[in-house]
């Protein structure tokens, strides 16, 4: 009977014991796959920003406008919320020469307080 | 600077909301109360609560990267109080109300022998109200949503919970459910 409950007790420390490693190798699994898609994303994020910025450097010399997902987003936004163009692009500004934003406005491009650059970089020539 | 945090950003919310739906996956499963991809039961519940963390922790990463990227033109009271945001306030709003969701629920998880089994219960079952409007904010506010890789994974992820809450609706969903009504009963 003894030898029997010691068997048992052995049998539950293992099982705890199995379990609790199967848990560490599961988690440390999810952990490495999230730094993984989080870096992936990241890569793909910032490419989808390089390009969008390239394009509207673009678009700003030869005076045309882009409409990339990122583009699009970034100018509903400043539109949203202040009625200017996020792009500062020739053409693009509902309300040229204006800014709700405190701080300074120029040339129809919406600055961000305190700060003397277009949000990300997104200005005509940058 | 900026496009790093507004990345980060994107990156961290969009794996945030995959470890989410593999936590909500997981916590059907461990109300199943079956062992499964070789965890014994009560492993599948440590599983459970270590994503819940690991999604919590990116989370607050997405959330701080956000207030840090200018353009984002977040404040720290839409952080907690939804519906006040600048930009998209319905869609970042409902950011805001899923991550006030996470909070209570990571909090009510870690004080579970504190604060009772029935509590917990409780506002565990706003998980399933969680889920569903993390999914929604992604695709209200993501920079991302029109990208096919996106798509792909918004499917796969809103397939899975739904395959998952047909299950856990089903009959035989409880592993000793016979056993359960009898205790119960008792």
């Amino acid at each position: 009977m003894v030898e029997a409950t010691r068997e048992e007790g052995c049998d539950t420390m293992d099982i705890r014991e199995f379990g609790r490693e199967r848990t560490r190798q599961a988690t440390t699994l999810i952990a490495i796959g999230s730094v993984l898609g989080v870096g992936t994303v990241f890569g793909v994020a910032a490419a989808d920003i390089a390009a969008t910025k390239a394009a509207a450097a673009n678009a700003a010399s030869s005076g045309t406008t882009t409409s990339s997902g990122t583009t699009q987003r970034l100018r509903e936004r400043r539109e949203s919320d202040d009625g200017t163009s996020a792009l500062g692009l020739p053409g693009t500004s509902s309300q040229p020469g204006t800014s709700s934003q405190p701080g300074t406005s120029s040339g129809g491009s919406a600055v961000q307080p305190g700060t003397s650059s277009v949000p990300h970089g997104f200005s005509a020539g940058s | 600077m900026a496009e790093a945090f507004w990345a980060l950003g994107r990156a961290t919310g969009v794996v945030s909301l995959v470890l989410f739906t593999v936590t909500v996956l997981l916590g059907i499963l461990t109300r199943s109360g079956r062992p499964a991809l070789g965890l014994p039961r009560f492993a599948v519940t440590l599983v459970h609560r270590n994503v819940s963390l690991l999604a919590t922790v990116l989370v607050i990463i997405h959330v701080a990267s956000l207030l840090a990227d200018p353009y984002a033109q977040l404040r720290l009271v839409d952080v907690v109080v939804p519906f006040l945001g600048t930009a998209k306030p319905f869609w970042l709003g409902l950011g805001t109300f899923a991550f006030d969701l996470v909070l209570a629920l990571v909090v009510t998880g870690l004080l579970r022998q504190r604060i009772g089994q029935r509590a917990f219960r409780f506002v565990h079952w706003f998980s399933y109200a969680m889920w569903p409007v993390a999914v929604l904010h992604t695709l209200g506010d993501g920079s991302d949503v029109g990208k096919s890789w996106l798509v792909l994974l918004l499917v796969l992820c809103v397939g899975s919970v739904l395959v998952s809450l047909a299950w856990r609706m089903s009959a035989t969903f409880i592993e000793f459910q016979h056993t359960r009504f009898e205790e119960a009963r008792r």
